[in-house]
């Protein structure tokens, strides 16, 4: 449907990345990774036709978007972007009837079909409830779901999305995840979202388009990019590393050497004492060493900690790490 | 409703009173009561209502447009520096004149001097719209533009202030005659130019109502949709300075309404879309000058008050009035 052909993204003097050839498919909803900077918003901008590529041309239903007339462009491309509207008396209605813009005549008064269109694009946003307040008095969540609303109201083939998820806290993130993806589902639509939560696109994409720093662009299914090692590859330079096994950035960096964990019971508190332990410091490891520091999870729970010299038993968690940031603190001189 | 009452009173209404009755009797073509007050009626006070009606209705259209273009609540009709360049131009006629002029200048001023003038403001208004527009087709950025023209207010306010400083006090007087407004200036000799100008830039106005929407969502959006920023921007700016610089080379620089009457007209109405606003605004505005007007004459009295006195002193709390007090109501609603 929409497919870049050895595109080259960036400024006059700036190369953002290179030779990208990309297809959007009817139907899938892909979400677009990268650090910060490496020309996600660019990508999406030469997509959409609303900036020139330096090199490469993108083809709608195999027709040169640059050269296509914006308002033919406009019937089967629609975007939601970042800017916040600031408009005051305007209802959400008014707003979304702004997304038969293409279709309408010279005053732009709506026809029957336009009521028709715009009142699908509300209900299928779960927005059709608001369509009488005033856009300026919505929540963050609401606003974002009028504007994906404006967007389908221009019956679009495919939709871009500049980070949707940017405003919103998590519940509201993961709504409008579910949402873009019901829509491709259901409208056939190709949905192609930028986006910083790793963790829900790993979730909820169909394929990831992972754009590093350097300008390569991987494509392929979340699992896939995981196990090949793309996305440690994209985000390695930012200071962050991308952990396979568990699907998400390591958060912590090892400072105080190695700990072991065993445990008796149940599984759950092994999990949550291993993720305080890497809070702490700590470099975790299973099973019991001769020697080495080591906790051990017992049934209750309590918690036992066995060191050289140290043989200790505490009821709650919090305990223990008060103890273990007591030993670590320099003014003890412990180790 | 509130545009013809308005109308007929300011027919009513000056230093003579004419009966309403009357008036309507003199309109439809019936013989006066009192010979002279045909001669009121049809040479001054229907001109001067009909130029009121006008030009408050334009200013008030400019006004919504450069709002809704520039996305800014302060902007007015003159902020590309339509006036500045009217003002220029007529302080270039009134100040610049040369060494000979004298005191009988600001007399033959209102005979035969205010085509003049018309023309010298209409020229210095389209020199400045020439050249923003050519601006506004070379630049991406409207706020170059919006910068562009307040760097050309500020130049040609330069040069009137130096034009005043080295003029004589009388010619200092009429430039600020000039400046405090009036619908009165126009006869209909001057009508023919004035509102084939006007009636371009309405034109235009309505023509421009559906980009305008589009813009509410910014110019990002606004292209997305399949609109041409640029060209409409080019038509918008068109229309904004024929209309407001038509109404200030023949009414002199009307502030107020063009800023006031937009905001009005949101809260009354409560929209953004200007398929409603265009018509609201038009109304509103003609109904405000033609009342601003009247005050002006001070019914009763001899003296006419600057118009643009009147404009401020009672324009500016009736609209906070009702602007607070919709605020309040919208509150608890």
């Amino acid at each position: 449907m929409l497919i870049a052909q050895s595109l080259t993204i960036g400024y006059p003097r700036r190369t953002l990345a290179f030779n990208l050839d990309l297809e959007l498919r009817p139907g899938e909803m892909v979400c677009l990774l990268g650090p910060n900077g490496a020309g996600k918003s660019t990508l999406l901008r030469t997509l959409a036709g609303m900036q020139p590529p330096l090199a490469g041309r993108v083809l709608l239903n195999g027709e040169n978007v640059h050269a296509m007339p914006a308002a033919v462009l406009a019937r089967h491309l629609a975007l939601v972007l970042t800017t916040r509207l600031e408009v005051e008396h305007l209802s959400v209605y008014t707003l979304v009837s702004l997304g038969r813009y293409p279709y309408t005549g010279w005053l732009g008064w709506l026809r029957q079909a336009d009521h028709a269109a715009i009142r699908r694009a509300l209900e299928y946003t779960d927005s059709l409830s608001l369509a009488h307040r005033s856009f300026h008095e919505l929540s963050d969540g609401e606003r974002q779901r009028v504007m994906i609303a404006r967007a389908l109201a221009q019956e679009p083939q495919v939709l871009l999305l500049d980070e949707p998820t940017a405003f919103l806290d998590l519940p509201r993130r993961i709504e409008t995840l579910r949402l873009l993806r019901r829509l491709s589902r259901q409208t056939g639509c190709a949905v192609l979202l930028s986006i910083h939560d790793l963790d829900l696109a790993l979730r909820l994409a169909d394929r990831l388009w992972v754009l590093s720093a350097e300008g390569h662009l991987e494509v392929g299914v979340p699992e896939e990019l995981a196990l090949n090692g793309a996305l440690q590859r994209a985000f390695r330079h930012e200071g962050v590393e991308f952990d396979p096994a568990i699907g998400t950035f390591k958060l912590h960096q090892a400072s105080r050497g190695p700990i072991h964990l065993t445990h008796q019971g149940e599984g759950v508190a092994l999990a949550w004492t291993w993720r305080a332990l890497e809070r702490l410091g700590y470099e975790v490891h299973n099973g019991a060493q001769p020697f080495l520091p080591s906790i051990q999870v017992l049934p209750g729970p309590r918690w036992r900690l066995s060191a050289p010299q140290i043989e200790r038993e505490w009821d709650s968690l919090a305990a223990l790490i008060d103890f273990l940031e007591a030993e670590n603190r320099p003014s003890a001189g412990a180790q | 409703m509130l545009v013809p009452l308005a109308f007929s009173a300011s027919l009513a209404f000056g230093s003579v009173s004419i009966p309403l009755p009357q008036v309507v009797h003199i309109l439809l073509g019936g013989a006066p009561t009192r010979a002279s007050w045909a001669d009121i009626l049809f040479q001054f006070r229907l001109p001067k209502a009909l130029t009121a009606l006008l030009v408050g209705a334009a200013l008030s259209a400019a006004g919504l447009q450069m709002q809704t273009l520039f996305r800014n609540p302060l902007a007015d009709p003159f902020i590309l520096g339509v006036s500045s360049g009217a003002s220029l131009g007529v302080a270039l006629v009134l100040l610049g004149g040369g060494v000979h002029g004298n005191l009988s200048f600001i007399a033959s001023l209102s005979i035969l001097g205010s085509f003049t003038l018309a023309a010298a403001a209409s020229l210095g208004a389209g020199l400045v719209l020439v050249t923003v527009l050519f601006l506004a087709r070379r630049v991406q950025n409207t706020l170059i533009l919006l910068v562009s023209g307040l760097m050309f207010g500020y130049l040609a306010n330069a040069v009137v202030s130096l034009l005043i400083y080295f003029s004589r006090p009388e010619r200092v007087q009429a430039m600020s005659l000039w400046a405090a407004g009036s619908f009165g200036g126009l006869t209909w000799t001057h009508m023919p130019v004035f509102v084939s100008m006007l009636l371009m830039g309405f034109l235009l106005a309505v023509a421009m109502i559906k980009p305008l929407n589009a813009l509410l969502l910014g110019e990002e959006y606004a292209r997305s949709l399949g609109l041409n920023v640029r060209r409409a921007r080019i038509w918008i700016i068109l229309s904004a300075s024929l209309l407001a610089g038509a109404s200030t080379a023949f009414c002199g620089p009307i502030w107020f309404i063009g800023v006031a009457v937009p905001h009005l007209a949101r809260f009354l109405f409560r929209t953004a879309d200007h398929r409603l606003l265009m018509p609201a605004v038009v109304l509103l505005g003609a109904g405000l000058a033609l009342l601003a007007d009247l005050l002006a004459q001070m019914p009763g009295s001899q003296r006419v008050l600057p118009l643009n006195v009147v404009m401020s002193l009672f324009g500016v709390p009736i609209v906070l009035w009702i602007i607070l007090r919709l605020r309040a109501a919208g509150a608890v609603s």
